[in-house]
């Protein structure tokens, strides 16, 4: 069972990055947020932190290890757990203004590296992607509101026909 | 599905509000300003003067005094902005990317200039009172 399951992670980090590169051309508009915060209300939480981990290896595999790899490690890490630990009842609502935040805080978990540059640096790094950073809440927001019910039922449906009914 | 438009809407009309906001026209200075200009070239000094000016930009400020024929000046209006050819006082001395010669400008105290830590194109160098600009036919030919 648990090397099925192991199997099935593979898969979906697979899915996260083809879903990722179907967006890139919309600046800042992505579902990777919402799918990872609906596996990990789904998946048990080694599971959602391995395909996390896994989507972070592959996007730094496919852009090239720079000094924000660590970052995007931490930013897909940071939205699983805070998702597992803060979302008990699971509602549209709660995971679309919680992806909002994630949406709105991105960059300050990107902007992380820049502190070796000094606060100030830091700052106009994030000024200067405030209005970009606000899309993505915004778009991270509205994506929820409309695709997390059918997306959440979708991976239920696949977790219980591959017989993971109790895997959480 | 109703509450979900409209809370889609809200968010989408503070995304509007919120790039109206960061694309407000900033308020600009019309007020008189002082600004000093030198122009050099490797042999000499060119133009060393101020002017008194209500221009808001370098750029405007450089086209008033072409106007006024207060100096020459050969320029182009390209995609990013001003790209100035030649400048001179009675004589125009042209950029010559052959001899790798070409006009730079800098400024020790102007605040846009400051803040970049370089000067950048004139249509965005913003004037304040006393800010002092050198600009200098610089070779870079090796």
């Amino acid at each position: 069972m648990r090397l099925k399951l192991l199997v099935l992670d593979a898969l979906l980090v697979g899915l996260l990055v083809i879903v990722k590169e179907a967006l890139a051309f919309l600046p800042n508009i992505e579902v990777v947020t919402l799918i990872l915060m609906i596996l990990a209300l789904l998946l048990p939480l080694r599971d959602s932190l391995l395909i996390a981990f896994g989507y972070a290896t592959l996007e730094n595999l496919l852009y090239g290890i720079n000094i924000f790899a660590l970052s995007y490690y931490l930013v897909f890490i940071l939205i699983v757990l805070i998702t597992h630990f803060l979302i008990r009842r699971p509602s549209y609502l709660k995971v679309a203004f919680l992806s909002f935040f994630f949406g709105l805080f991105f960059d300050v978990v990107f902007a992380l590296p820049l502190l070796v540059n000094g606060l100030s640096v830091t700052i106009a790094y994030l000024l200067n992607g405030i209005l970009f950073s606000l899309v993505h809440a915004v778009s991270n927001f509205i994506l929820a509101l409309f695709l997390y019910d059918g997306i959440y039922q979708i991976v239920a449906a696949l977790l219980e026909y591959n017989g993971f009914n109790d895997v959480k | 599905m109703y509450k979900k438009i409209i809370l889609a809407v809200i968010a989408l009309l503070f995304l509007v509000l919120a790039f109206a906001f960061c694309n407000r026209p900033e308020i600009q200075d019309s007020s008189d300003k002082l600004i000093k200009l030198s122009i050099k070239t490797a042999e000499k000094t060119v133009l060393d003067a101020s002017f008194n000016t209500k221009a808001n930009t370098l750029k405007e400020l450089l086209i008033e005094l072409k106007d006024e024929q207060e100096l020459l000046m050969d320029y182009e209006n390209q995609s990013y902005g001003m790209y100035i050819k030649a400048l001179g006082k009675d004589e125009l001395y042209y950029e010559d990317m052959s001899r790798g010669l070409y006009w730079i400008y800098s400024s020790d105290n102007n605040k846009v200039c400051q803040a970049s830590a370089f000067c950048p194109v004139a249509d965005e160098i913003t004037l304040e009172n006393g800010d002092e600009f050198v600009f200098s036919l610089i070779s870079y030919a090796s």
